[in-house]
Parts: C-alpha cells; sequence; structure tokens
C-alpha cells in the first residue's frame, strides 16, 4: 500500500520537478532574461529580416531607383506606384536616362515579401531591420520617395 | 477569294489546307503553331523582308513515292509560300539552334536597358528571347556605341543602338505612309536608321513606326517614361480627332491617359493610326480642364454647383421662351457629341425647349433639305466605304490635301495605288503633300475658285467622249446644260492644260472614287459644286453600283452621326423633314410630344440673328466657334450680342469667354457612347476613366438633367437605352443596340425609307 | 497640359519642306545625261546609281546633302531613300575629297608585295594619314580592299586608272606627275563613269542637244543685245 502511494507519488512529482527544473534553469540567477524592455531595449535583427523599405543610394549619392516600374510589376499586393521621368545634366537624379519621380509604397497593402527587392534590376530597395511601423492615420502610410529614400552618404574620410 | 485555289501542306505533321502561295507564317497561325519572327508584318509590302532571319522553318516537299525531299537549308516562313505537298517543320533541334543564334547574334549589339526602355514588357525582342533564345550570350566585347535617346521629331525618338535592323519602319514609311523618310544609312555592322541628314521626321504617320518596332528602338516622346506595360489598363475607343472613325486603345493609368495605340479594325483603319490620333488625346488628361460648371458674376467666372446653373439655364431659357416665342433660343454643336448625346440634344432643344434653331455645322455647307448627295444619289455624304476605296480603279482627289484632312483615307487611298495600280488624279489649287505620296500623279492646279468650272469641263468631256452612262440622269438635258464647258474654255478658265483634262477624262470611268474635303465643304457655291460632282459621278456609272462614288468626307468625328441624329434645323433624326407631317407625326408618337413644325436657323441665321440680337439664348455645345467657324468674326459678334450664351466643353475656350454658363463636360475616355464615322459606320467606345473632378458630367446627363429643370424630362438612363430609342425613330440604326454590334461597327445602308416615307 | 519632355541636349531636327524643290545645280549637260540614262530603266529610281555619279561630277568630287536632294528631286524620290543608296556604297563621296584620290590596295597580294610601304611612303610623303586629304586640296589618301589587280601588286589606283607594280620611287615620280597633270581626278573618274553609262549615239545626241541648245540661247543673246 505504501509503496503504492510511493510510487503514485513519484509519478505525479517527479515530471513535476523535471519541469519546474527547466523553469528554474532559465530563471535569472542561471540564466539571462529572455525578454528585453522593449521601447529602451532592441532586440538585434537577423540580417535578411524584411521589414521597412529602402531606397538606396550610390556612393555618389546618386539615386539607384530608375523608376523602371519592374517591383511595381513584380508587387503581389499591387501596393507599388512609380511614375518615372527623364533625367538632364541639370537635374540628375540617377545616372543614366531614367528615374522615379513618384516612388510611393502604400505600407498598408504590403505584404512584406521582397519580391520588389528581388525584382529591383539596380538594388534599389531593400527591406530593411526598421518595423516600426505604426502610425494614426491611414494616409501616413503612403510612404512616398522622399520617406523611403536614404540620406546622401557623408563623403568618406581618406 | 472565295474561288482561289487549295492546297494541301503540313507543318509540324499535321495536314491542312491553306490558300495557294499564302507564306506559311500566316498557314502556321491557322494551327496555332508559334512561329516568332522581327521583320514579318502582313500588312507590310507586296512582298516581306526576311531581314532578321527569326521565323526559319525546314521545309521540304512530298515526293510522288510518298519520302519527303528536304531543302538543304532552313527557309525564311515569311517568304516561303505554300505549296502542293509542302512539308515544314518548325521546332527541329536544327531550327531551335538556328534561333538561338539569331537571338544571339541580335543581342550582340543590343543593349540590356530594358528596364528603362519603354519597350521594355511588350518587347517581342524581350519575348522571343525568353522563350527561343539563349540563356547568355558568348560575347563579352565592347557593344556598339551610338547616341542614345536622339528625338528625330517631336513624337519620336530614335536610340539606333536598340536597332535590329528588320526594316519594318522603313518599309512602312516607303510603302505604307509613303513619305519615305526613314532609311538605312551606311552599310555592315554601321547600319542605322535615319532620316535625311537627321532632319525633322515629319511624316503625318511617324507613330506607327512606334508601334511597328520589334525593340525599344523608335520610342514615343510623349509616352517617354510614362508608364510600364503593367502599369496601366487599357479601354477600346475611338479616335475623336478627325471623322474616319479609327479604332483606338486608350492606355491610361489612374486618372492619366498614357497613350494611345491603334486598334485594329479591317473596315476602318486596319491597325494604322495618324500623328494626330496617337499623340492628339493629351487633352483629355489636361490639367487646364474645366471641373465644376462656372456662372459669370461682375464679369469674372465663379465656381457653382450644378443645382445653380441648371436652374439658371432652365430659368433664362422659360424667360426667352415666354418673351420671344421658342426660336429666340438655339443651340449650335453636336459634331463632337456621341450619337446618343446627339440624338438627346436634338430632342432637347425641340421637345423640352420647342425650337428647331439647332445645327452643328459650322462650315459655308449649310444646304437645307439635307444634301444634294441625299436626294440625288441616296446617301447623305459617302457612297465608297473606306475600305473600298482600295478597290478603285480611279482615284479622283479633288481640292482635299488627304494626307493632312483625312489621313486614314489616305491611307487607304495610297495602297489602291501601291498595291493594286489604281490611277490616281489630283486636282488641287496649291501643290500639296498628298501629291508627293504617289508616283507621278496626275495633277490638275487649277485656279482657286473655279472648282465648279472644272468639274463640268470633264463632265462635258465625259459626255463628248460617248461614254457617259445614263444612269438615273438625263443626258439631254446635261448636253445642253453643259455644251458651254468646252475644254478650250476650261483650260483657260482654270488653267489646267487641255491635255491634262482629256487624260484626266480618260480615266475617270466606273469604279472612280472621288474624294472631297473641306474645300469643297466651304466653297461659296456649294450646292452648285456638289451638283457638278454629282453629275460627273453619275455621267461615269458610279451612281449606285460598284466601288466607286462620290465621297464629301466630313471634318469632325460625329458631323455624320449629329447629321443622322437630325442636329440640323430642318430634319429630324433619319433625314426626316420637320415639315413632312406624317413622317413628323411618327416620331411625335415615339417620342410623346408635338414638334415644331416650321424649320429653325441654320448656324449662319442663328449666329446672323444672334449678332442682331434676336437670340435670347445661345446654347454652345462642344464647338470653340469664335475660332472655328468660317466666318469667326460673324461668331463673336455673336457671342457679344447673344442675351444669354451657355457653353458646354473641356476647356475654358475662347467661345467660352463670351460665356453667361459654362458646363464642364467628360472627355471621351470618361464616357461610353457610339461615332458614326465619315463612311456612316457606328463605332463604339467605351469609358476607361473616371472624369477629373465628380462635377464633370457627360453630355449625355447634362441633356437629360437639364430636360428636366425644363420640365420635361426625358428619362434616361444610359447611352444604351437612348441608342435603343435612336433604332425606333431612325429605322437604319436599330442594328446598333450595343448588345449586338460587331466589333468593327455597322455601316448603316441608306435606303428610301430612311427619310422616313 | 503634359509634362514636358526633357530632351534638351538635342536641338530641335532641322524641318525640310519636302514641297519645296531643292536647289538645282545641274549643267544642262548633266539633265541631258540623266534624262538618257532614265530611259534605260523601267522606273526613275532605278537610275539612281548613275545620277549619283552626275551629281558627284557635278558637284566637284563629292555629294554634298544639296546633291543628295537634287538627285532626289531629279528622281522624284524621297532624300532619305538617297541617301542610303549613297552612304551604302562607298565609291560615292560623302565627304570633301582632295582634287585627286590615292586608293592604295593593302589587300592580301598587295600587302604582301608591299602595299603597306607604299601607303606609308605616300603618307610621310604628303604628311597626312590614310582617309585625310592634304591641306591644299591636291590629294586624299585612302587605304582601300582588293581593287582586281593581284597581278600588278602593289596596285594604286588613282581616278580612273590603275598605278600597279608600285616602287616607293615610282610613287614619288607619280606624284609629281599627278601634281601638275588635269588627268586622273576625282571629278573625271565620275565622268567616266557616266560615259560608262551612254551609248555612243546617245552621247552624239546630248552633244547636238547642247549645240542646238547654246546656238539657240546665242542666237537670243544675240537678239537681246
Amino acid at each position: 500500500m505504501i509503496t503504492q502511494v510511493a510510487k503514485r507519488f513519484v509519478k505525479t512529482v517527479l515530471p513535476l520537478a523535471q519541469g519546474l527544473s527547466i523553469t528554474f534553469r532559465h530563471q535569472p540567477p542561471f540564466h539571462e532574461p529572455i525578454t528585453v524592455e522593449y521601447p529602451e531595449q532592441k532586440r538585434p535583427m537577423y540580417p535578411r529580416t524584411r521589414w521597412r523599405h529602402v531606397l538606396r543610394r550610390y556612393d555618389n549619392g546618386l539615386e539607384r531607383c530608375i523608376g523602371c516600374s519592374l517591383c511595381a510589376g513584380a508587387c503581389p499586393a499591387r501596393c507599388i506606384y512609380v511614375e518615372a521621368a527623364e533625367n538632364t545634366d541639370e537635374h540628375r537624379f540617377s545616372p543614366g536616362e531614367r528615374y522615379a519621380r513618384r516612388y510611393e509604397i502604400n505600407m498598408l497593402r504590403c505584404i512584406f515579401c521582397g519580391y520588389c527587392q528581388e525584382a529591383c534590376p539596380t538594388g534599389a530597395i531593400v527591406l530593411r531591420d526598421d518595423y516600426e511601423l505604426a502610425d494614426y492615420h491611414r494616409s501616413d502610410f503612403i510612404y512616398t520617395k522622399e520617406m523611403l529614400l536614404e540620406p546622401i552618404p557623408e563623403p568618406q574620410e581618406e | 477569294m472565295a474561288e482561289q485555289e487549295l492546297v494541301t501542306i503540313e507543318i509540324n505533321g499535321i495536314e491542312l489546307q491553306v490558300p495557294k502561295g499564302e507564306m506559311i507564317i500566316e498557314s502556321a497561325k491557322r494551327i496555332g503553331v508559334d512561329i516568332p519572327f522581327f521583320c514579318y508584318h502582313p500588312r507590310l509590302g507586296k512582298e516581306q523582308a526576311a531581314n532578321c532571319r527569326m521565323c526559319l522553318v525546314e521545309a521540304g516537299t512530298k515526293q510522288p513515292d510518298g519520302s519527303v525531299r528536304m531543302m538543304p537549308k532552313p527557309q525564311t516562313s515569311c517568304t516561303l509560300p505554300a505549296s502542293q505537298g509542302l512539308v515544314v517543320f518548325t521546332d527541329t533541334v536544327a531550327i531551335q539552334k538556328a534561333r538561338r543564334g539569331i537571338l544571339e547574334f541580335l543581342l550582340i549589339n543590343h543593349p540590356l536597358d530594358c528596364p528603362i526602355c519603354d519597350r521594355g514588357g511588350e518587347c517581342p525582342l524581350q519575348n522571343n528571347t525568353l522563350f527561343y533564345g539563349p540563356g547568355v550570350s558568348r560575347f563579352v566585347e565592347e557593344k556598339r556605341h551610338l547616341p542614345k535617346a536622339f528625338p528625330i521629331s517631336d513624337y519620336v525618338v530614335l536610340d539606333r543602338e536598340r536597332c535590329i535592323h528588320c526594316a519594318r519602319c522603313t518599309r512602312f514609311s516607303q510603302e505604307i505612309s509613303g513619305d519615305a523618310q526613314l532609311e538605312f544609312l551606311k552599310r555592315g555592322a554601321d547600319t542605322m536608321v535615319s532620316t535625311f541628314q537627321n532632319t525633322e521626321f515629319t511624316s503625318r504617320f511617324s507613330g506607327n513606326t512606334i508601334e511597328l518596332c520589334p525593340v525599344g528602338a523608335l520610342t514615343s516622346r510623349v509616352y517617354r517614361f510614362r508608364a510600364r506595360p503593367w502599369d496601366m489598363k487599357s479601354q477600346k475607343s475611338i479616335c475623336t480627332r478627325c471623322s474616319n472613325g479609327c479604332n483606338i486603345w486608350l492606355d491610361y493609368r489612374p486618372n492619366r491617359l498614357v497613350r494611345v495605340l491603334g486598334r485594329e479594325n479591317e473596315a476602318v483603319n486596319e491597325e494604322w493610326t495618324c500623328d494626330r490620333g496617337k499623340f492628339g488625346h493629351e487633352y483629355i488628361s489636361s490639367d487646364r480642364r474645366l471641373l465644376s460648371p462656372l456662372v459669370r458674376r461682375d464679369n469674372r467666372f465663379v465656381t457653382a454647383s450644378w443645382v445653380e446653373v441648371y436652374q439658371l439655364i432652365a430659368s433664362r431659357i422659360r424667360q426667352a421662351v415666354e418673351e420671344r416665342g421658342a426660336g429666340a433660343v438655339g443651340a449650335i454643336g453636336g459634331a463632337h457629341l456621341s450619337n446618343e448625346e446627339a440624338y438627346l440634344l436634338q430632342k432637347l432643344m425641340r421637345v423640352a425647349v420647342g425650337t428647331n434653331n439647332i445645327d452643328h455645322r459650322l462650315e459655308r455647307n449649310q444646304v437645307a433639305g439635307g444634301d444634294t448627295l441625299l436626294a440625288r444619289l441616296g446617301v447623305p455624304f459617302t457612297q465608297t466605304a473606306i475600305a473600298d476605296i482600295e478597290k478603285a480603279k480611279t482615284i479622283f482627289i479633288f481640292g482635299a490635301d488627304l494626307v493632312d484632312e483625312q489621313p486614314i483615307v489616305f491611307l487607304r487611298a495610297r495602297k489602291a495605288w501601291f498595291r493594286f495600280g489604281a490611277k490616281v488624279i489630283i486636282a488641287h489649287p496649291e501643290p500639296t503633300e498628298t501629291e508627293l505620296r504617289f508616283d507621278e500623279p496626275l495633277v490638275l492646279r487649277y485656279r482657286a475658285g473655279t472648282e465648279t468650272t472644272l468639274i463640268n469641263g470633264l463632265s462635258h468631256l465625259i459626255l463628248q467622249s460617248g461614254r457617259a452612262v445614263t444612269d438615273g440622269i438625263s443626258l439631254e438635258e446635261l448636253q445642253a446644260s453643259l455644251s458651254e464647258y468646252t475644254p478650250a474654255r476650261v483650260a483657260q478658265e482654270t488653267g489646267v492644260a487641255e491635255d491634262a483634262l482629256r487624260e484626266a477624262a480618260n480615266l475617270l470611268g466606273e469604279g472612280t472614287v472621288i474624294l472631297c474635303a473641306g474645300r469643297v465643304r466651304n466653297h461659296p457655291e456649294y450646292a452648285v459644286l456638289a451638283n457638278a460632282l454629282v453629275n460627273l459621278t453619275l455621267l461615269t456609272g458610279n451612281g449606285s453600283r460598284g466601288n466607286g462614288g462620290l465621297n464629301i468626307l466630313l471634318p469632325e468625328v460625329n458631323s455624320h452621326g449629329a447629321a443622322d441624329m437630325g442636329v440640323l434645323p430642318d430634319l429630324l433624326p433619319g433625314y426626316v423633314p420637320v415639315n413632312d407631317r406624317e413622317a413628323r407625326e411618327r416620331i411625335e408618337r415615339i417620342w410623346k410630344a408635338s414638334l415644331p413644325a416650321e424649320p429653325g436657323l441654320s448656324t449662319q441665321g442663328m449666329l446672323e440673328a444672334a449678332a442682331e440680337g434676336k437670340l435670347q439664348v445661345l446654347y454652345v455645345i462642344g464647338e470653340d466657334i469664335a475660332q472655328k467657324y468660317h466666318d469667326p468674326e460673324l461668331a463673336q459678334r455673336a457671342l457679344e450680342n447673344a442675351g444669354f450664351v451657355i457653353v458646354q466643353d473641356l476647356f475654358l475656350t475662347d467661345t467660352a469667354q463670351y460665356a453667361d454658363v459654362v458646363l464642364p463636360a467628360a472627355s471621351v475616355a470618361e464616357k461610353e457612347g457610339t461615332f458614326t464615322n465619315t463612311e456612316r459606320r457606328v463605332q463604339r467606345f467605351w469609358k476607361a476613366m473616371n472624369p477629373p473632378s465628380p462635377d464633370v458630367k457627360p453630355d449625355l446627363n447634362i441633356f437629360a438633367e437639364l430636360a428636366v429643370y425644363l420640365g420635361k424630362p426625358l428619362p434616361v438612363f444610359s447611352a444604351e437605352q437612348v441608342m435603343e430609342e435612336i433604332g425606333q425613330v431612325f429605322p437604319a440604326y436599330a442594328e446598333c443596340c450595343y448588345d449586338q454590334m460587331p466589333a468593327e461597327g455597322v455601316r448603316w445602308m441608306p435606303t428610301l425609307t430612311d427619310r422616313g416615307k | 497640359m503634359s509634362e514636358a519632355i526633357r530632351l534638351s541636349e538635342y536641338p530641335r531636327a532641322k524641318r525640310i519642306d519636302e514641297r519645296q524643290p531643292p536647289e538645282l545645280r545641274f549643267s544642262e549637260r548633266a539633265v541631258q545625261e540623266l534624262e538618257r540614262i532614265k530611259r534605260h530603266y523601267p522606273n526613275k529610281r532605278a537610275a539612281m546609281l548613275p545620277a549619283l555619279w552626275i551629281a558627284q561630277r557635278e558637284y566637284g568630287g563629292h555629294l554634298p546633302p544639296e546633291a543628295l536632294m537634287e538627285v532626289a528631286y531629279r528622281l522624284g524620290t524621297s532624300y532619305a531613300v538617297v541617301e542610303g543608296v549613297a552612304t551604302f556604297y562607298t565609291m560615292y563621296n560623302k565627304r570633301p575629297v582632295g582634287r585627286v584620290m590615292l586608293e592604295v590596295c593593302t589587300n592580301l597580294t598587295c600587302s604582301i608585295c608591299g602595299g603597306y610601304e607604299i601607303l606609308r611612303h605616300l603618307e610621310e610623303k604628303l604628311g597626312i594619314r590614310a582617309g585625310e586629304t592634304t591641306p591644299d586640296g591636291q590629294f586624299t589618301l585612302v587605304e582601300v580592299e582588293c581593287l582586281n589587280d593581284c597581278g600588278n601588286a602593289p596596285v594604286m589606283q588613282v581616278g580612273n586608272r590603275y598605278f600597279g607594280r608600285l616602287t616607293p620611287e615610282k610613287v614619288d615620280a607619280l606624284l609629281e606627275e599627278l601634281k601638275n597633270s588635269e588627268e586622273h581626278t576625282v571629278v573625271q573618274l565620275a565622268d567616266t563613269i557616266v560615259q560608262c553609262h551612254l551609248s555612243e549615239s546617245e552621247r552624239q545626241d546630248i552633244e547636238r542637244a547642247l549645240a542646238k541648245a547654246q546656238a539657240g540661247s546665242g542666237g537670243q543673246d544675240g537678239q537681246n543685245g
């Protein structure tokens, strides 16, 4: 009888203890905390995370985007709108003949699939790791070219 | 075509019967076998150029013993005519290899700038490379470099790096448009397409070369970088720039028309468009479009709501009718409206206002009681279908610079000469571009003003020669009336050499197509001249039979439709005279309203009355009469002195500057309906875009709503419904119901019953 | 209205009004010759090559755009087509050339027998490179492919004559001779080719017609005087 009780005790409590031991092993004295204090602390992102789009520039400051609209063609959510125009020597935005006069992404529609990045022949549009995309108005989710463009890189120190 | 000999050929093991001599590339299409090509184009040339070598096939002939004897080398299928027992293979290993080789060659010098090329996405070179080409190129050296994006005209940009020397554009300019302004210069690797000394490419049809170019070598300067093919939608439409009624595609992005492409219609434009049509629709997306109704207050235009303007217009019209009678209200316009709108406009004026003061004609030809042609030939304006011009034996271009005025009719006339050997006579007081497009046509350079003498002189010569045909015409009477037009006298008066007159008279005969345009319509003695032309037509036996005939081509997109719809002071829809009681009553029964029986004022009459201050309300719809009326001064005086001027248009035109109320109307891309082109073909157009502002309304809605405010509602919900009613009133239009209308439109045939008898 | 299209780097192309006939500079003889040559062919355009030779003669050895325009006008075809033909063939000079053209063959046989030496020698002697014209407008030096006279290699064509088995000494003597000679000029070559297109009777015809015109105009002058 006692042996039976003891057996049942062991059968119920031992797994509990085993389970809890895992819990305790991940508690502060034995383990670093996993949760981060989000707004103050930020978790590093994986290099291939796909979040907010960025329009890149060449090192000389010219835009990579040539307004070819291939990203808009590849986009499964049809959330990219591109309007191209022609470069002149006085107003040069990108190398070559063509640049994007308007480049808009509707972030509400975007599903962050990264097809635009894949379609881009110049590597202009990339999805980077900025995931803080919340906003208060629908209209604010239309990201314009000015919002998407990288700042002009600082001239490199010799 | 029916008695064409058929031969049995075999393509990829499939036996089929095709007309003898048909090119294999066409035969292959019949069974859905795809043969890639660049330079082949069925409409270009008597013979194909066969210089892209993309359509190579392996061919052989069946021998009597059943074996197949193959030709030693691959053949170009665009120049390989079908013959009995021909065996063709389009997809053998050798052919696949040949295609890969050809494409690799073409891509040696073709720059890979597809992402910025306007052709990218709809480029035959891209497509063929994707389907048949090699994945990689073995060419690692520097490509050929030439100036990029070199503008050769206001419309066309030439990128010589991209050219693959298919010769489509040069063949088009030499064989179809006839100006031969594009040509290959130099040879070998230096070959390049160019105009003479890089001067401007002034062809009236230059836009077609853009569409023909299988790469992005010739691109549109207007469409440049506006959109990629996947960015835009297309809608079927009709060109509004002249009366030829070309079928076009409107390609648009959200609320922005980006380009116009030719749409195939064998009966009208084949697939060509003129530059006016291709580049002349920019107005649709203009920033200067009217966006809301305007009312003049203190000599300035202020925006107003539709309710306000309707009430204002209705009160002014009612006031005018009460004070001076319905005759004090007049409407000018309709040639730019769709059939449905033109119909509703005249119904509005006749039923809701109660006046016949309505006219669409801006040229001098404002003959009452329908045209001379209608009375004597039974057709309102044109006898020959555009497609039938190419069957003509002789083409007599009389007083018209066809290239400029009627470009698509010109292309047919040129095809008749170039492909089918028609003789060409051109009569014009000045040297015209049209003359240059034919090789040594017979030119009659008469003195301006002697048109009637010239035509009567020709008739006289035909009568004398004894070839005259008694076709509903009394020769004796004519003989008497024409006896004074002896060749010597005519030659002296018109300044045309007597020999040339005789030669012209000899060429005129059965199968002669006479093409006239603006100069005849604006002739000071239009009725006399038209009568002389009808005499000539009847004498040459083109009254009712054959493909020949007299054609007085019209100016505006729906000039014909407006006349059909009764936007005329003396004719109801279907050319029913307003003073014909019986016929009028039939229409009254359909409309359930009584109609004014007295003919109203023509445009000239209305403008004269307005200038004298007798017209209280002048309603101008879609016509810039201050600029375009044949007597602009009279129009301006009329607009100044008319009591109340309503202008309904897309823009604040010069005419609108005189207006008291300006109504913003929708453009052709923003509404649906039908247009009747110069050969009586009723063709549909569809709505593509939304109007630039919610306050811009289709004319149809404006007329219907105005009728409501005038207390005589004309219940209308759609253009389709109006067309059904038109079919009742004018039986010739009964076939034009939207759900029955064939793709190429309906060319309504005039019969005597059309006059309501 | 629509956005201005920025192709501003390029000036607007010059426009030619085709309805205006170009300036005509053919001499009476040239007109007569072209008239005869045209009759040889089923259509006028087929006479384009001889017509271009006439033009090359009339315009002093090369074909400026005006010459092409005149040929096009006289043959009733477009300017571009004539330009296409003229630029296709290398013997029509599109740019001004010297009075005499020295065309040195450097194809296989000639180069083995010293064609390049001849060319270098000429370059040195004249102070120009192949393809250039001497500043005094006397000579244009051109390197050409096979002249079909390999038996006499190295060969040089000067106007309507071949000079074979050349040596630098021979070339020097030839140059001296050519400087003072009226023979073998570019214009003369063009004339020779034009005359090849005409039969003897046609040539006589032209002479008679010219003489008649001369007499006629002379008579008129006399009257006027």
